[in-house]
């Protein structure tokens, strides 16, 4: 199995940026499916990724904070029942919907033209 | 609290003290960062588990202090001199108000006037306290006031946290 530590050490310059603007807009996905809190996030990217966005709280928080300042998702405090103490809870804005929305949008415009660039290249 | 409630305490404790970060943001963060722990117990992690994974505080506190750069501020060095402003014009200020009622305690009107004199004779001696000694007294109250105001929120001013771009 593909330990993940390693692959977070090796990771380059180039992949670190690639990453940057597109775990913004995964959070934000997240977030619009379901209100969804910071470890949820982070395993539910992890999963889905098969390993390979593995984030520490450190790295999430950033983006979490992003997004709430421009007003895209907000926090709540869940009360927990019983003894379970109240988490921190986000979930998406109106906002944050369409925003949403309007970057997948960007990102499939982006990615058939990036692939376009990358398959051609490969036919010459 | 039980034994494991404070250690996780004194855990999330040790990390919050090595945040080098504003307040506001500090707070943000441990608010979330507990969020975090509280999510691992939810789901089914052991205290021991969740300490492993989040690591010793210093190292917890690192990466978050890296990774939160962007929202970490800078603070401008000229606030000393907005600082050094007020203390001073507080100390002139002190100084004022204990002659004055001192004054009103001790003196009659022959040492006030003993000690206008000498006034009168130190100050002309030499250049610059003369204009000091001899300014007003109301000037004696307003310039230290003005100096105590503007020092005091110039320094708030210059040390408000902003963010980075």
């Amino acid at each position: 199995m593909l330990n993940t530590k390693e692959v977070i050490i090796v990771e380059d310059r180039f992949t670190q940026q690639l990453k940057k603007g597109i775990l913004e807009m995964l959070v934000l996905q997240l977030i619009c499916e379901k209100p969804t809190y910071g470890y949820e996030l982070l395993s539910r990217l992890k999963e889905q990724s098969q390993n390979r966005f593995v984030l520490k709280e450190g790295t999430l928080y950033p983006i979490l904070y992003r997004l709430e300042d421009d007003g895209m998702i907000s926090a709540q405090w869940q009360q927990g029942t019983g003894r379970v103490a109240p988490k921190k809870i986000y979930e998406a804005t109106e906002n944050g919907r369409q925003e949403n929305v309007r970057r997948k949008r960007i990102w499939e415009e982006f990615s058939e033209t990036v692939t376009g660039f990358l398959t051609g290249g490969d036919t010459k | 609290m039980t034994d494991a409630e404070k250690r996780m305490k004194k855990y999330t404790n040790g990390v919050e003290r090595r945040l080098n970060l504003p307040a506001s943001v500090k707070q943000r963060v441990m608010s979330d960062f507990i969020s975090s722990i509280q999510a691992r117990r939810e789901a089914g992690m052991t205290d021991e588990e969740i300490l492993t994974e989040l690591g010793t505080p210093a190292k917890a506190a690192e990466e978050l202090n890296e990774q939160m750069q962007e929202f970490t501020y800078r603070k401008s060095p000229w606030r000393f001199l907005f600082a050094v402003g007020a203390v001073y014009g507080a100390v002139k200020l002190i100084s004022y108000l204990v002659h004055k009622i001192l004054f009103l305690f001790l003196a009659d009107p022959v040492l006030r006037v003993g000690e206008a004199a000498s006034i009168g004779i130190i100050g002309g001696a030499d250049g610059p306290t003369a204009i000091f000694l001899t300014t007003p007294d109301w000037a004696r109250v307003v310039v230290p006031v003005l100096l105590v105001a503007v020092g005091f929120l110039g320094y708030r001013r210059l040390s408000r946290c902003r963010r980075k771009q």
